[in-house]
């Protein structure tokens, strides 16, 4: 395929995901996550993780705090 | 989340709704709000943590909020780590034809118009809404990964199956055109980059491209070598 005709060709589709998994971050808030879960790596570099944040609504009574991360593991 | 580390990658926090604060082991701390983006290079280490602003925090409130981690090229990965905090008013709002929406860029550049983010590698990244009816097409540099994740609404790309909210679309590398239909009002996320072909040894917050540099990332950081928050 040459340049030209790369440069004109629509993108063929890979896949359509889902959250992979959600995990609870700081204090109870629903992440959800694209990738690395959905086994997608080398398909998405440069880029390494994907988490989605709510749209959610907090209570003022509720404690605070929002942390990144692709687990629990290392909270 | 409380005090933690980062080496070898970026984090783009994207907010769309509510507000964030964080603080820094360099001495940085700042609040980001609605349409706001803070872009951080942990690069040879940082230690961080994140929060509700405070005054949302006791008001309550709807969050709404992307988190993306870019890697860094083995050449970049000690480099001194930084900050950038992009304001709504800094990235170009591009209306697009016909009234079928707005286009902000983030990093890269669509139709002239050049996103603030520095990246170390070539990344697109744009905060798509497309009105109800409507279409954009693009290009993306052919070898370019691309994916878009769907925020609000339902959408079709490249004559998929409509696709919803929290789905995301990952498409092939090879091709540049994109063409984005949507049925009703959608906020979309789309998020493209030149792979890096490098191995990746990964450990939680530490991303590089040896185990022995995790080891070594994981020291640094339990004998103080990335600071801590002040």
């Amino acid at each position: 395929m040459n340049q030209q005709a790369t440069a004109t060709t629509a993108k063929e589709i890979v896949g359509i995901y889902q959250p992979g998994s959600t995990h609870m971050v700081g204090d109870g808030f629903p992440v959800r996550n694209l990738f690395p879960s959905n086994e997608l790596d080398r398909e998405v570099s440069p880029f390494l993780m994907l988490d989605y944040a709510g749209p959610a609504v907090f209570f003022a009574d509720r404690p605070a705090a929002w942390r990144e991360g692709t687990s629990a593991s290392w909270v | 989340m409380r005090e933690h580390p980062h080496r070898g990658f970026e984090t783009v926090t994207i907010v769309y709704e509510g507000v964030l604060s964080h603080r820094d082991s360099t001495g940085s701390a700042g609040v980001i709000g609605p349409g706001d983006v803070q872009w951080m290079t942990a690069a040879s280490g940082i230690v961080h943590e994140e929060l509700h602003e405070k005054e949302f925090a006791k008001s309550g409130g709807t969050l709404h909020a992307i988190q993306l981690w870019a890697n860094l090229p083995k050449a970049s990965k000690m480099s001194a780590p930084g900050y950038q905090t992009i304001v709504n008013a800094d990235i170009p709002a591009v209306d697009l034809d016909g009234g079928a929406g707005r286009l902000r860029v983030i990093a890269g550049s669509f139709l002239g118009h050049k996103g603030p983010a520095h990246t170390f590698t070539p990344v697109e990244l744009y905060d798509l809404q497309l009105k109800a009816g409507h279409h954009v097409q693009f290009s993306v540099p052919n070898g370019q990964n691309t994916s878009i994740l769907v925020l609000q609404g339902r959408a079709t790309v490249n004559e998929s199956r409509e696709v919803g909210e929290a789905e995301l679309v990952v498409c092939k590398r090879t091709g540049s055109q994109i063409v984005i239909e949507v049925r009703q009002d959608s906020r979309l996320l789309v998020m493209s980059g030149e792979p890096i072909e490098e191995p990746i040894a990964r450990y939680g917050p530490f991303v590089m491209n040896t185990r022995a540099e995790l080891i070594q990332a994981a020291e640094d950081y339990q004998t103080g070598k990335m600071g801590h928050v002040s």
